[in-house]
């Protein structure tokens, strides 16, 4: 039968993987902008505006700041066209406090990045 | 010819005795999963048994690390001239040691000889004859070297030796030449050792870390066993991402052997019981 | 068989001398086929293999060094080597121990195969296990099996720590006595699947009405075990001998990684003194004889096990 090399296990096994392959480049050529929105929220929960959030990456060799913005009225910030897969976020606000650097590890670069948790200020004693 | 006796009751001991066993066997395995996908520090004391808080990012920094797709193509396009290489060339050869000819037993001790010398002292005078053929930093130079394995041909020899002869010599009487009696009459009966042979070479070439790092200068050029070293200079936290890399690097390995041990263990019974 | 195929081919050479020019023209064309097939594998095998030997032979009689052309020798490198190293005898030690521990390694694997080859469940399932450790990196072996015996936070001390075996932590890769057992434990753990595998096929392949027979005439369970698996085992335990020939090659990496030659050559094998004075020190010339000595010890292990195995094994087959 001409079909039956088909169900050869390793066609089945080296096409899957194959398929995956293809399923997961289609999957990160539409996510990968670099993209990362957040809020940041003071110690008591409200949005803070203002707060100065910091993009960098950090590794042995590297610690480089790649991105500076402020959060606007209501919290919220964005940064785009990053290409890290280990971003970290730091935030602060004079007088509020401070938060991070925490990193955020990603699992492709430039994965677009909505983060559910706000970056939550602490006052810090120093 | 039946062996199925009754043992409905008398099982569990052996069933306990191979549970131990294979539990020993795997513990490594579940250490380097484990570590690889904890990314604990390996000198934290006591080490625990089970994973906590488990991410598979570290997989993530080996693909960032270090050239890793090029490195798989590399190694992929190696292996594949090996296994390809090396199931031709060692056929051949064990075709050939079947017939009897003048110097077949000097050839056979020659080869027997070639098995008692280890790889790691051959390695100047194979890399200048590598650089003197102008194969230095080529796939083709990477590959020479494994293209062919003493073990196989034998393995081969004894398959076609097994092969009943009456097929071969109605096909010669039929005039069937010798190169169409090899290839299509011959080689579909040994699959078996075509499989182990396909299996080994993978494995040996797969793993091969001191013949590429001699041979190879380019960065571009280098296997992934190469570039786990390269990658150890580049990561900070040793111990997620390297473990990561060796299970990556393991897994292509696993995967071949997984898929054709039927034949491989067919393949070697013949050789076994052959010699 | 196939020689007796062409025995029979051949012999119209002689019969039929009416017609010579027939039958030695396919006689010298059949023998041109088997050179041609013999050629490739030939070809590599004296590149890679025979033209070192050959280049490490020579040079084993030379004085070498980078500054100088070389000088002929004679055995001076010999004599050095036999009579003034004692790291040279140690290191011989240690290869015939690693040797005499493939024999355990095996005999471990026939009980494991024996297992196995009873008609259980499952029994697909803890052969792939046994041999899976078989297609891993030998560097990577070496990597997880140092942290293993880590003396502070290895498992097997905190196994043994937590058993009451012993009150700390014993550093096995940094004592003189534990050192070599340690390495020779990881390299039988990565080849204990191999042998397994072969001896299973092996035992399965003996026809069962062997055993039948054999219980039918009352001999117990120990006595067809010697006297009927083990001889007819013995081409599979040639084969395991040849593969843990191979394998001890490999220890190479394991050793380099675990313990760079161990403490004071405690596990340092010839393979790895070799490399060691060759590359570290850069005494080519001493590193040559090494290697002639090694392949001379290793093809004459190899002798007495193909004595041993019953001396058929790779042989030319002698038709009386």
């Amino acid at each position: 039968m001409k079909w039956s090399w088909l169900n050869n296990r390793f066609t089945i096994t080296f096409g899957t993987i194959l398929v995956l392959v293809v399923i997961w480049n289609v999957y990160i050529s539409f996510h990968d902008h670099g993209l990362i929105e957040g809020r940041v929220v003071g110690p008591n929960g409200a949005p803070v505006a203002g707060a100065t959030v910091t993009l960098s990456e950090q590794s042995l060799l590297v610690n480089q700041e790649r991105g500076k913005t402020t959060t606007d009225l209501s919290g919220h910030f964005r940064f785009t066209g990053h290409h890290m897969h280990r971003p970290y976020l730091h935030a602060e606000k004079e007088g509020v406090g401070q938060f991070g650097p925490h990193q955020y590890p990603l699992y492709f670069q430039g994965e677009d990045l909505i983060l559910k948790q706000p970056l939550k200020l602490t006052a810090q004693a120093s | 010819m039946d062996r199925r006796r009754p043992h409905k009751r008398g099982h569990w001991p052996v069933h306990l005795a191979l549970a131990l066993i294979s539990a020993l066997m795997l513990v490594p395995f579940y250490w380097v999963l484990k570590t690889s996908l904890t990314g604990e520090n390996i000198f934290a004391y006591p080490p625990s048994l089970l994973p906590h808080d488990p991410n598979p990012f570290y997989f993530v920094d080996v693909w960032y690390a270090i050239p890793f797709l090029r490195y798989l193509i590399n190694s992929v396009i190696v292996s594949i001239m090996v296994v390809v290489a090396n199931v031709f060339l060692n056929a051949m050869a064990g075709y050939a040691l079947t017939r009897d000819f003048p110097g077949k037993g000097a050839t056979i001790m020659l080869f027997l000889s070639c098995m008692m010398i280890p790889f790691q002292v051959t390695i100047i005078p194979a890399y200048l004859i590598t650089a003197k053929l102008h194969l230095l930093n080529s796939y083709f130079g990477m590959a020479l070297p494994l293209m062919s394995t003493i073990i196989c041909i034998f393995i081969f020899k004894a398959a076609f030796e097994a092969i009943p002869h009456s097929l071969v010599e109605a096909a010669r009487i039929d005039g069937v030449p010798d190169w169409q009696i090899m290839f299509r009459l011959i080689m579909p009966l040994t699959k078996p050792a075509i499989a182990t042979n396909v299996i080994l070479s993978f494995i040996w070439s797969w793993n091969s870390f001191l013949w590429p790092l001699v041979v190879v200068r380019d960065v571009n050029m280098q296997t992934l066993p190469l570039g786990l070293s390269r990658f150890l200079s580049v990561v900070e936290d040793t111990t997620g991402a390297l473990y990561a890399f060796c299970v990556m690097v393991l897994v292509p390995g696993l995967l071949i052997f997984l898929l054709a041990q039927k034949e491989f263990i067919k393949g070697l019974t013949s050789g076994a019981t052959k010699g | 068989m196939a020689e007796r195929a062409v025995d029979m081919a051949a012999a119209p050479l002689g019969a039929a001398a009416a017609r010579p020019t027939f039958w030695a023209r396919r006689r010298s064309r059949e023998l041109g086929l088997i050179w041609l097939f013999l050629l490739p594998s030939l070809v590599i095998f004296l590149l890679y293999r025979i033209i070192p030997l050959v280049w490490n032979v020579v040079l084993s009689l030379e004085f070498w060094s980078p500054y100088r052309p070389a000088r002929f020798a004679g055995l001076y490198q010999y004599q050095n080597m036999l009579f003034y190293d004692d790291a040279f005898w140690k290191v011989v030690g240690n290869t015939l121990i690693f040797m005499a521990s493939a024999p355990i390694g095996i005999v471990l694997a026939l009980g494991v195969a024996l297992l196995v080859n009873q008609q259980i469940k499952g029994r697909g399932v803890y052969r792939t296990i046994v041999f899976m450790s078989y297609p891993v990196m030998t560097v990577a072996v070496g990597i997880i099996w140092q942290w293993l015996y880590n003396e502070k936070v290895g498992l097997i001390n905190y196994v043994l720590i937590s058993l009451g075996i012993t009150n700390r932590g014993i550093p096995f890769l940094e004592s003189f006595q534990w050192a070599l057992p340690a390495v020779i434990l990881a390299s039988l753990w990565q080849v204990i699947g191999f042998y397994m595998i072969i001896l299973l096929t092996g035992l399965q392949s003996i026809p069962p009405n062997l055993y039948e027979a054999a219980s039918i005439d009352g001999a117990s369970a120990g006595q067809s075990f010697w006297r009927i698996t083990v001889p007819l085992l013995k081409p599979s335990l040639f084969l395991c001998f040849v593969v843990g020939i191979i394998n001890s090659f490999n220890a190479f990496d394991l050793i380099f990684v675990m313990t760079g030659g161990g403490p004071g050559h405690a596990t340092d094998l010839l393979v790895t003194y070799i490399y060691s004075t060759a590359f570290k020190l850069g005494h080519f010339d001493y590193a040559a004889a090494m290697t002639v000595a090694n392949f001379v010890l290793f093809v004459g292990l190899a002798f007495v096990a193909n004595r041993l195995a019953g001396g058929e094994a790779g042989a030319v087959k002698r038709r009386a």
